[in-house]
């Protein structure tokens, strides 16, 4: 009986040790908000977190690969892919913008900037509510309040410019057991507006003026909240946002907004770089940073964006020939003389067609008898080697051109490790100055103001003064043409033709590449092609269609933009 | 500990003491004298310890000791005495006033007394009141072939088991018992050896160390509580008998593996044909000759120029005809009376299918099963068993290699003269490359460990109470060396006269190397007070337990590049600079705690009850949620045992039902909190990258499991003694499913989830989903003379449908996950192919709509093509029917096998990754719509499938494949050797075998149990086999 006593309790004693009362009290291994907000350099990182965007298509770019900013920025397919500057090589949801098939249930990688901006726009607010529990002083809670509402005004904008009127969520952190239906009711593109302006006004001075020791270049600052005012209040102005009414009112304002920026004296063009303008031109999208900059994205090798390199070089040299210029850029691209291409007396050859053109097309386009990377580019056929004739000739141009914009040339196209370290410019002063000028004309007409900022852009790429004398219907055409020339492939052009309301001309153009041909004697012939077939642009078109899933997630109260 | 105890389980605790000490001290009946004896087997004639002896009507007994000894009082000298011992006979003596009996019994062969393991327990067949399926272990062991889970396909009625890939150690098949329940995970618990949630899984056990696996189906799965609403499949492995001298077993076993299904390619000239046809759609006025000349087609087509205009087939150029896989075993099992033992060591070796690949994968594993008596009331067990896989693999997957091989361009040459490899299709990714060690190795060895002490405490102051209890402590180590190395491919230079090859340096510029390491860890306690009594014609069982689990994993990575030669792939000697190293790590706890108990009766062998109730505690939810209850019970009627019952032909009939509540927990934890994740280097401050935070989760408080009630409705018929039928229907109905809200939160309200990444939205318990079906199991057995003969065959048909999903409410009713399947996809309906510019405007169109594309119907009738017209697909790719067959038979020395399995009504989307990005199917490229061929019965090429739109522009059901199959999945011809007494074996087999020996499918292109849209897996294998199997 002892013996037995002895086993059980032996039984007993092995297994049932460990009931400690705490044993399913397990700590999380993540961090909580609880960690984040009480820790002063947790918090700004979240803060800094709002810069970026999460991906919500295959087609963006995820946490390995640097979420997407504002707007879309370096990418495979760029955002000029889907205008009349270029055709992507790889489609990439591409197409389907550039053939008029954007819809509610198939927008590629456009709409999904609802989703984006909204949940950035949610962070913000988050921030904004916990920021007052971090232990810092007030000066610093002063200045990252400031930052977060830049931000939330940059998203408002993004949605501002695709979808025109939005809803509106104040300072709202939503929890899962909201009513959503709240923030259902889009409001005017004016309502809007005023709101993305009245939160910019309110940070502008509060911001720091420059960056500095505490306050790290990449960050918002005063100056980078006035160039979005400037470019929010320019869109505002525009004809697809005033339903056609042309408001000289308006258009003051954001001449106004361009010419405080003016008036700060603290930017300049980039005139340094090269003795040569051309040359001078392209280092400026590879140099970082410049006195022309006004608000950026910078990448380094260990924090790059895409492999722009390998993406946009050319098939001859291992490139998969990405971005490819349209023909229908390239004649946009004055004579050297100042004259258009279509003018008899600009001396434009069609058979020789690259010469003595403006100084920039050299430094953002690679076409045929470019010198690149020792030796020139070769589109011609027969045999060329950066033609279909080249090495893997699925990733030749279907254009005929390639893009130098942006690009390193001094990294190896193998040098996986150094590619996509250029900065991307949300703001540089360039465009601050077409800006001004853009928005004087349509207020005022022509004046010499105008003529001082175009002739500035113009004079620091190589390119003669403006004519005198132009009507305030030529101006504009002018600096129309000069905002698509000097600022190519950054983002405006999709948003300039349409605030233009001009889309429905320039978009059903036919997608144009070149073909080369040459003889045995060497003699070039130079021939027209459709690079793309199928280029159309619908009335729906002006603004991006708000995804179906949202609408049927709202049970149709969110209101679709029209004709989709 | 009790005071830990929740107060239900103290309360049945308290019960069962009480009961128990009552019978302890329970007045006896006058004595009639002391009664002695033996119990032996009859058949062997060894004693058998543990048998049940008690007069018949009292609850008077004993249980036999180590040498099967008994001793017992007698009520009175005309006793009945009854003798019963799980799989022998019962057998009833009357004392007649003998005081001694020497008793034999005999085991009892016939199914209804085949031990089956249940839930923390066993018993007799014919005594199940639930939807429990047993399979020996030996059935297992047919046509070798090299993962576990791929050998209950056809073998286990209600288990759906599909195999997706036949990579040598990333072969595991996706096994669902009844079907798929929920959005979340929808496997099953594996216990081995009473183990829950064993690590290492089932999957890789050697099947010549498995005694059975019994699969719940049912409410008898509640036992496992939390976890069980999926089903359980137990495990066990084989042990020591005393009875039997030695054994020692060897198995030897030789196959050859080769893809049960590869696609043919479009060859060069086609391909040619459709790139010039890609152009033509994008700028139609240059013409159908724009990329190559029909001259160029003409010389793809004639090999005239193999190096400018070759014709390259790239999955014959990587792929050997076959690969070689053997497996060895040898077993030891035997023991006496104080100890027994089953030892085991196997290997199997496997390479891979590429031609001169590193692939390899080698398993060792050895097993040590020990029992000891420590007295003859207290036994021991003491199990030990380890495995170690050596897995080598290319440092590119299996997914890029066949990505690679579909893709790259038959008019590009596989090699340049002179061996020289192409550069395929991009980045250099030439598959005949990529898949040796040119491109370096991924070495992924594990190990893994599982330990386990029980022991089993007949308390000897109070007959049939026992103490169990075990203690096991598994761990896994894995590790993970991949050292990429740049590789060289050749490009042809035209310029040069001859023309040249220059070699081009491909993948990372530099070596690199990323190392990690991930322990795992289980330890799991368990203590239970069992009661097995007779009182008269009932037979009580009764237990309650305790068990505890802690599970941990621990992870780190390391990465460096900048190594400055290939060979040495080791950290110390990676690049110094900061952007040439990374870091990362992780880890892990869950814990579980858990009551649980069971109450039966068997009364007559003729009514049937049982009730289970399972209280688990989970640290995967928030405090005051962490608790749940989960029910069950089930009961059976032996009709045919029913006096009344005389039909002749029919030897046992028995209904049986059981209902119950079940819980699944296999959720992401903590999701009741808001938590952050770290975004490395994903900003840049004054050139710096800095890391960020970015919300990762929104809390959810409430989260708690999902529970499932499940109902099973059986009948079990023997007719003719030898045909045994048994049919079932159940149904399940999940609730408090956990599913995001992702339909109806709007985006607006910046909840978003982000693509391909953990979701933001939490989990909530607000889905619904109901599964019902039904299942038949049929045997036959015959022997005539020589010849015997054995059929079966197995068919469950099982229908999940969504009650409740967040659909949003502004979908059309046509869309509504609501009352189809889960995980059924959202398509456009096709209705043929324009053919020509008249058919664009005979039916609605899309823009950009041109003849050779896909006809979309206008489901809502509005004229116009919208995302409206989506439908939503009333079949999945989970089967609503599986099937098998079996077929036994044996004439002399000759034994045949045959296993037919399939399956029916699902469907799989398989969409390639074709155009101007790679190659296409023949049958595609064959039968195109093009502009000469207006006939085709495909859409026409273009430029990628993945933005066409004929593709994943508007994902249609063109490409939803109809998976149904019908396999040959198993066959196997044995000879057995007659006993050859010189040599000293008492057995020797030699057989010949085949797995997935021929697939009867109308899908030509890919394996039906694939589960890739693109296609793009290492093949399933047919494997054929020559064996030997030694007895000695």
């Amino acid at each position: 009986m002892k013996k037995h006593i002895i086993y059980t309790l032996v039984a007993l004693s092995l297994l049932s040790n460990g009931c400690d009362s705490d044993f399913l009290d397990v700590k999380p291994t993540t961090l909580t908000d609880e960690a984040i907000w009480k820790d002063p350099a947790l918090a700004e990182a979240a803060i800094a977190n709002l810069y970026t965007g999460i991906r919500l298509t295959e087609k963006e770019a995820s946490q390995g690969e640097r979420y997407i900013g504002f707007g879309r920025g370096f990418h495979w397919a760029m955002f000029a892919s889907i205008t009349d500057e270029a055709v992507y090589s790889n489609d990439d949801q591409t197409y389907l913008v550039q053939r008029g098939q954007l819809s509610p249930s198939n927008f590629g990688w456009t709409s999904t900037v609802w989703g984006r901006s909204y949940r950035v726009i949610r962070e913000a607010n988050l921030a904004l509510s916990k920021i007052t529990e971090t232990p810092i002083t007030e000066e610093r809670r002063a200045m990252l309040q400031a930052e977060i509402r830049f931000v939330r005004a940059y998203r408002y904008f993004d949605l501002l410019k695709g979808f025109g009127g939005v809803p509106l969520l104040g300072d709202a952190v939503t929890q899962l057991t909201d009513d959503f239906s709240q923030f259902y009711e889009r409001k005017t593109i004016e309502e809007t507006v005023d709101y993305i302006v009245s939160e910019l006004d309110a940070v502008i001075g509060v911001l720091p003026d420059d960056p500095g020791s505490t306050w790290k270049r990449g960050r918002a600052t005063t100056p980078a909240a006035m160039a979005l005012k400037s470019r929010v209040l320019l869109y505002a102005a525009s004809p697809l946002y005033t339903d056609g009414a042309d408001d000289a009112a308006k258009w003051q304002k954001a001449a106004d907004a361009a010419q405080d920026i003016i008036d700060l004296n603290k930017f300049s063009l980039v005139k340094n770089l090269s003795a040569d303008p051309s040359e001078n031109y392209r280092l400026l999208f590879v140099s970082t940073p410049t006195q022309e900059d006004i608000f950026f994205r910078e990448y380094t090798n260990t924090s790059p964006s895409m492999a722009m390199e390998r993406m946009n070089a050319p098939n001859g040299y291992g490139g998969w020939g990405g971005n490819t210029p349209m023909q229908n850029l390239v004649d946009d691209y004055e004579m050297e003389n100042g004259l258009p291409v279509s003018d008899p007396a600009s001396g434009y050859d069609p058979q020789n067609p690259y010469m003595d053109r403006d100084p920039r097309f050299y430094a953002t386009i690679l076409f045929n008898g470019a010198a690149y990377r020792g030796r020139q580019v070769e589109t011609f056929l027969p045999s060329g080697k950066d033609s279909p004739d080249g090495n893997e000739p699925w990733n030749t141009s279907p254009t005929g051109y390639y893009l130098r914009k942006f690009l390193k040339e001094s990294i190896s196209l193998d040098d996986w490790n150094n590619m996509g370290t250029a900065t991307w410019r949300y703001f540089r002063y360039a465009e601050i100055l077409l800006n001004y000028a853009e928005a004087q004309n349509e207020a005022t007409g022509p004046d010499q103001s105008i003529y001082d900022a175009v002739n500035a852009v113009r004079e620091r790429a190589g390119m003669p003064a403006l004519p005198a004398g132009l009507s305030k219907e030529q101006m504009r055409q002018r600096i129309w043409n000069e905002r698509r020339i000097e600022l190519a492939y950054e983002e405006h052009r999709y948003f300039d033709v349409r605030r233009w309301m001009v889309a429905e001309i320039e978009e059903n153009q036919i997608a144009q590449g070149i073909s080369i041909t040459r003889a045995g004697n060497g003699t070039l012939t130079y021939q027209l092609k459709e690079a793309l077939g199928g280029k159309k642009f619908l009335p729906q078109h002006y603004w991006f269609p708000i995804p179906q899933d949202e609408i049927n997630a709202s049970n149709g109260a969110i209101e679709q933009n029209p004709f989709y | 500990m009790m005071k830990h105890l929740p107060k239900i389980t103290k309360i049945v605790v308290m019960a069962l003491l009480v009961t128990t000490s009552q019978l302890n001290v329970a007045p006896l009946f006058a004595q009639a004298g002391e009664i002695t004896g033996t119990v032996r087997s009859l058949d062997e004639g060894t004693p058998i310890p543990g048998v049940s002896i008690f007069f018949k009507g009292t609850t008077i007994g004993t249980t036999s000791d180590q040498d099967g000894k008994f001793v017992l009082n007698a009520p009175n000298k005309d006793a009945i005495v009854v003798f019963s011992f799980i799989g022998y006979k019962t057998l009833e003596i009357p004392l007649n006033g003998q005081s001694t009996l020497e008793v034999s019994l005999e085991s009892d062969i016939s199914t209804l007394s085949e031990i089956v393991v249940v839930g923390y327990g066993e018993t007799k067949k014919q005594s199940l009141t639930s939807a429990i399926t047993s399979v020996k272990g030996e059935q297992f062991v047919k046509s070798p072939q090299p993962n576990l889970s791929n050998s209950f396909a056809g073998r286990v009625s209600g288990v759906i088991a599909n195999s997706a890939a036949g990579e040598p150690g990333f072969d595991n098949a996706r096994i669902l018992i009844r079907g798929q329940s929920t959005t979340g995970n929808n496997s099953p618990l594996i216990v081995i050896d009473g183990v829950a949630n064993r690590l290492g899984g089932l999957e890789r056990l050697d099947p010549n160390d498995i005694e059975s696996v019994s699969v719940l189906k049912d409410a008898s799965a509640a036992i496992y509580g939390a976890q069980a609403a999926n089903g359980v499949i137990l495990i066990t492995t084989k042990r020591g008998t005393s009875s039997a001298g030695p054994v020692v077993n060897f198995s030897y076993n030789q196959g050859l593996a080769r893809p049960t299904r590869l696609p043919e390619m479009a060859d060069a000239a086609t391909y040619a044909t459709i790139l010039n046809e890609i152009q033509y759609y994008r700028s139609s006025a240059g013409g159908l000759n724009q990329i190559y000349s029909d001259d160029e087609i003409e010389k793809f087509r004639n090999g005239s120029d193999p190096v400018n205009y070759p014709n390259s087939n790239w999955i014959d150029a990587v792929m050997k005809p076959y690969s070689l896989l053997d497996q060895q075993n040898l077993s030891i099992a035997g023991g006496g009376n104080d100890a027994q033992y089953f030892v085991s060591v196997g290997r199997r070796h496997q390479t891979g299918i590429y031609e001169n690949t590193n692939l390899n994968f080698e398993q060792w594993n050895v097993r040590s099963n020990i029992d000891v008596n420590i007295s003859k009331n207290f036994k021991l067990g003491i199990d030990l068993s380890g495995r170690n896989e050596d897995r080598v693999y290319p440092t590119e997957s299996a997914g890029s290699i066949f990505r690679s091989a579909f893709r790259t361009y038959p008019t590009l040459p596989v090699y340049y003269p002179g061996n020289l490899p192409s550069p395929g299709i991009e980045a250099g990714l030439n598959p005949v490359v990529i898949s040796t060690a040119a491109a370096g190795s991924d070495k992924q060895p594990r190990t893994v460990i599982n330990t386990l002490l029980s022991l089993d405490y007949k308390l000897p102051f109070v007959a049939g109470l026992s103490l169990k209890g075990f203690y096991a402590y598994d761990r896994v180590f894995e590790s993970r060396k991949r050292f990429r190395t740049p590789w060289t491919v050749y490009t042809l230079n035209n310029s040069t006269s001859p023309v040249t090859f220059d070699p081009t340096v491909r993948g990372p510029l530099t070596p690199e190397l990323t190392q990690g390491q991930r322990t795992d860890l289980l330890a799991t306690g368990n203590f239970s007070i069992n009661y097995e009594k007779t009182l008269g014609e009932t037979e009580l069982k009764a237990f309650v337990a305790y068990e505890q689990n802690v599970q941990e994993a621990n992870w780190f990575e390391t990465f460096r590049r900048g190594f400055l030669s290939p060979a040495i792939p080791e950290i110390d000697l990676g690049g110094s600079a900061p952007e040439e190293r990374t870091n990362s790590g992780n880890s892990e706890r869950f814990t579980r705690r858990n009551y649980f108990g069971r109450v039966s009766a068997d009364l007559k062998s003729k009514y049937l009850a049982e009730i289970q109730f399972r209280y688990d505690g989970s640290s995967k939810f928030m405090k005051g949620n962490q608790y749940g209850f989960f029910p069950s019970a089930s009961v059976g009627w032996r009709i045919s045992e029913e006096s009344w019952f005389r039909v002749g032909a029919i030897n046992n009939l028995k209904l049986r039902a059981s209902y119950g509540l079940l819980g699944n927990d296999r959720i992401r934890p903590f999701q009741y909190l808001n938590t952050f994740n770290l975004r490395t280097a994903n900003y840049v401050w004054n050139g710096t990258p800095i890391p960020t935070f970015g919300i990762s989760q929104l809390a959810n408080p409430d989260i708690t499991w999902e529970t499932a009630v499940k109902l099973d409705v059986g009948i079990e018929t023997i007719i003719l003694k030898n045909l045994t039928l048994e049919l079932d229907y159940f149904s399940e109905r999940r609730t408090d499913l956990l599913i995001p809200r992702t339909g109806s939160i709007p985006m607006v309200s910046g909840i978003v989830n982000e693509y391909n990444a953990s979701a933001i939205i939490p989990d909530e318990n607000i889905g619904e989903v109901k599964n019902s079906g039904f299942e038949a199991q049929v045997s036959y057995d015959r022997t005539i003379g020589k010849l015997s003969l054995n059929a079966g065959g197995n068919f469950t048909y099982n229908k999940s449908e969504v009650i409740f999903i967040d659909d949003p409410d502004g979908i059309p009713a046509h869309q509504r996950r609501e009352g189809k399947p889960l995980g059924s996809q959202l398509l456009y309906e096709t209705q043929g192919i324009f053919r020509d510019a008249e058919d664009l405007t005979a039916y609605p169109s899309l823009a950009g709509n041109r003849p050779g594309d896909l006809i979309f119907k206008d489901v809502d009738n509005d004229g116009v093509i919208t995302a409206n017209d989506r439908v939503r697909e009333s079949l999945s790719n989970v089967p609503q029917i599986v099937y098998g067959f079996t077929l036994g038979a044996g004439f002399g020395n000759f034994d045949l096998m045959v296993l037919l399995q399939g399956q029916a009504r699902s469907v799989q989307y398989v969409l390639t990754e074709a155009g101007e990005v790679g190659n296409y199917f023949n049958s595609w490229a064959e039968n195109r719509w093009s502009p000469s061929n207006p006939n085709g019965s495909y859409p026409r090429v273009d430029v990628r499938t993945s933005s066409s739109i004929n593709g994943a522009l508007y994902r249609n059901d063109f490409w939803l494949y109809n998976t149904s199959f019908m396999r040959i999945k198993n066959i196997e011809l044995g000879y057995n050797i007659p006993s050859a007494e010189r040599i000293r074996l008492s057995g020797a087999r030699v057989y010949v075998s085949a797995f997935n020996l021929a697939t009867f499918s109308k899908v030509r292109d890919f394996d039906p149990e694939g589960q890739s849209e693109s296609a793009q897996f290492y093949p399933q294998q047919q494997i054929f086999n020559v064996g030997v199997n030694l007895k000695f």
